[in-house]
């Protein structure tokens, strides 16, 4: 199954892209999507994503389109997901 | 003590008189500086219901006990006065050398009151304070101001803090500017020191600053500056704030064309990211800040080819998506023609764009902008708007009065959509895709505010609903205000709020080592709440009522149109039971005022006696001062 992350800020720049299609096995998680956006990019393991658990560094977050901000890396993951690879480090 | 002065130097314009008063530890340990020992000081100096414009109404500097530390981004100080434009407390920060001067100067905090028989500056050497003419300075901004005064002392090392020609001619959101790009920026502070004809503030400060604890001082420093360049500050080093555009836009809580809509189609185009690949000149920081934030940028070509300006995120949000801009020369224009007459830029934003929206809507027409189209998304009535705004210009002196006064004036409905809260003009959340944020700007102690009730933070975590409003979003919020307040008074950056790791233990202990003063992580957290009950005790003196405690109509009756919240809108109910629970969580009564026991439990029995010769509400609402 296929779903979708965009991308914005440095992890745009990391990425070199602003979108990321990612095709998953059937019942994958969270963390598997993770696990394949840092098989992409290994970049993401210095600061975005923890190596060992795969989950995301303050102050990244993933924001799933229609659902809002989610952290719990057992959910699943349904075809067509779209979600949102952000920093929420904002104000000024 | 040690890095405290115990030191507040008052100075009279009037009288053109000096003296100093004397700061117990017991005071400073009470409120740390900055905004906390600030609003202390403006509650006992300012007469109950003084005229924000008027020489009673004291402008106080206040800086802290980690000002002139080597503590990472404490090089800051705030300015605390009634608000020309709220009526009510009205308190900014600033920072870099000019925080550092007033320190090294040997005061903790600088009071002035009266009003000057003709138009002054001050230069304070030290001990020695001198009234000096200023009549060569009027009509100069900022820069100019500093570079002429550094040249008349013959020393660069000489501190300049003043106002531009907008807070000359008392617009009510002038700011106070310092080390050229640095500015107290909201709630009107420059038309105040403006009304007493103070031009500027120059300051020589020589004394060193001992700490308690030097070499334990050193080694939490050293361990804060190498967190200081992780992930956590990451955006703010890479992108500066204008990152936070596209995220904003993505969630739909980017105001646009004066909140009409919550995303901006040209978002890409003044993005952080297309501002770093296409205009980034240059990064700097504020003194003793390693984490570098603000970023320069350069026109290269095009009728402003060659400005260089730096812009932060309100400041873009204001100038360019709320005003329906996406040129980002024009925005870069518009700001520096903000600093230079030395007006806030979210409040500037905010009024053009009220006005652009009274000018579609047919409430505004050609003959009252003197022939300027003043439609959403065009460049040069923006940037034209700026310096009319400036120099109180046909439409641009309505706009000097901000959106609340504004809309009274020209009526029309237009208070529909005059987006403040108090009459502080809304930042850059949409608070209907952020109902945290929403309870947060309604109750703001100075108005709308995301620095001040940084909720935005709980809307963004996992978990949390944005788009519900619950009744433990009140909690939430007491919670945010009051470690907002701890560091806009001990004062931190906010931009470092995520080196910690346990925030109140590491700070707590920042602070001892600094000032000798002991002081333990519940005390700290403690103050947090002592500085916004202080503050609300101030309005409360100055007429605050609880219809004061609101949102404007556009959030209750125009849904979000288009975008990831679609449909999202306040209703009246959902913002009363949030407003009615974060009155229960701060121990207020269901009026929200604080019963005299809350003030006992937090040490502010003296407070009980300042809060004496309260406002009759009625006197002084709605468009206070």
């Amino acid at each position: 199954m296929e779903c979708t992350v965009e991308l914005f800020g440095t992890l745009r720049q990391l990425m070199k892209t602003s979108e990321v299609k990612l095709k998953l096995p059937p019942g994958a998680s969270l963390k598997d999507l993770v696990a394949a956006l840092v098989e992409r990019e290994a970049g993401l393991l210095e600061g975005v994503v923890d190596p060992k658990t795969l989950a995301l560094s303050v102050p990244y977050r993933l924001y799933q389109e229609g659902r809002g901000f989610v952290d719990d890396l057992g959910r699943k993951v349904e075809r067509g997901d779209r979600f949102v690879l952000m920093s929420v480090a904002v104000g000024g | 003590m040690y890095s405290y002065s115990g030191k507040c130097l008052v100075v009279d314009l009037t009288t053109q008189s000096t003296r100093l008063e004397e700061l117990s530890e017991s005071l400073l340990s009470s409120y740390l500086g900055g905004v906390g020992l600030g609003t202390r000081l403006l509650l006992e100096k300012c007469p109950p219901g003084a005229g924000p414009l008027s020489p009673d109404n004291p402008l106080v500097f206040a800086s802290s006990g980690l000002a002139g530390t080597m503590v990472p981004t404490a090089s800051k100080h705030a300015v605390v006065t009634k608000s020309p434009l709220t009526g009510l407390v009205g308190d900014s920060l600033s920072s870099s050398h000019w925080s550092l001067a007033l320190k090294r100067a040997g005061y903790d905090a600088m009071v002035i009151t009266g009003m000057a028989p003709s138009w002054v500056y001050l230069f304070i050497d030290d001990d020695i304070v001198h009234s000096r003419k200023a009549e060569h300075l009027l009509g100069k901004g900022s820069s100019q101001t500093e570079e002429a005064i550094r040249r008349d002392a013959g020393d660069n090392r000489v501190r300049v803090a003043s106002i531009g020609p907008g807070g000359e001619r008392l617009v009510r959101y002038a700011c106070i500017s310092n080390d050229s790009s640095r500015q107290a920026g909201r709630t009107g502070t420059g038309a105040v020191m403006g009304s007493k004809r103070l031009k500027a503030i120059a300051i020589r400060g020589t004394r060193p600053i001992s700490v308690w604890d030097l070499d334990g001082l050193q080694k939490v420093c050293s361990d804060l500056y190498a967190r200081s360049q992780t992930s956590s500050t990451e955006k703010y080093r890479i992108l500066g704030t204008p990152g936070n555009v596209l995220v904003l836009n993505r969630l739909s809580a980017l105001p646009t064309r004066n909140f009409q809509q919550a995303s901006f189609e040209g978002a890409e185009g003044i993005s952080g990211e297309h501002l770093a690949e296409c205009y980034l000149a240059k990064v700097t920081a504020c003194a003793t800040c390693p984490i570098a934030c603000e970023h320069l940028y350069r026109v290269q070509e095009g009728p402003y080819a060659g400005l260089e300006m730096m812009l932060d995120y309100e400041s873009l949000f204001a100038l360019g998506p709320l005003c329906g801009i996406s040129s980002v020369p024009a925005v870069l224009k518009a700001a520096e023609l903000c600093d230079f007459y030395g007006i806030d830029t979210i409040s500037t934003g905010g009024c053009i764009a009220w006005a652009m929206e009274c000018f579609e809507k047919g409430l505004l027409t050609a003959n009252d902008t003197q022939g300027l189209d003043l439609s959403f998304g065009n460049p040069d009535a923006l940037v034209t708007m700026v310096e009319r705004i400036g120099k109180r210009e046909g439409v641009g002196d309505l706009l000097a009065e901000g959106t609340m006064r504004a809309s009274a004036q020209l009526k029309g409905g237009s208070e529909h959509w005059a987006i403040h809260s108090k009459g502080l003009e809304l930042p850059g959340y949409d608070p209907r895709s952020m109902k945290t944020q929403a309870l947060g700007f309604a109750v703001g102690l100075r108005g709308g505010c995301h620095n001040r009730s940084p909720s935005y933070e709980v809307d963004m975590s996992p978990g949390v609903d944005r788009l519900k409003a619950e009744p433990g979003r009140g909690l939430l919020n007491k919670e945010k205000e009051d470690f907002a307040a701890v560091l806009d008074s001990l004062i931190i950056c906010k931009f470092m709020r995520r080196c910690f790791d346990d925030f109140f233990a590491e700070a707590s202990r920042l602070y001892t080592l600094a000032t000798g003063i002991k002081m333990g992580p519940a005390g700290l957290k403690q103050v947090g709440e002592r500085v916004n009950n202080l503050k609300k005790a101030f309005n409360i003196r100055e007429g605050w009522t609880q219809a004061d405690d609101w949102l404007p109509p556009r959030m209750f009756k125009d849904p979000i149109p288009s975008g990831e919240a679609t449909g999202a809108v306040l209703s009246e109910g959902e913002l009363r039971m949030m407003i009615d629970a974060y009155y229960k969580a701060r121990g207020w009564t269901a009026s929200g005022l604080i019963p005299l026991s809350k003030l006992k439990e937090l040490g502010m029995d003296d407070v009980v006696e300042l809060m004496k010769g309260q406002r009759n509400g009625a006197q002084v609402h709605p468009l206070r001062g």
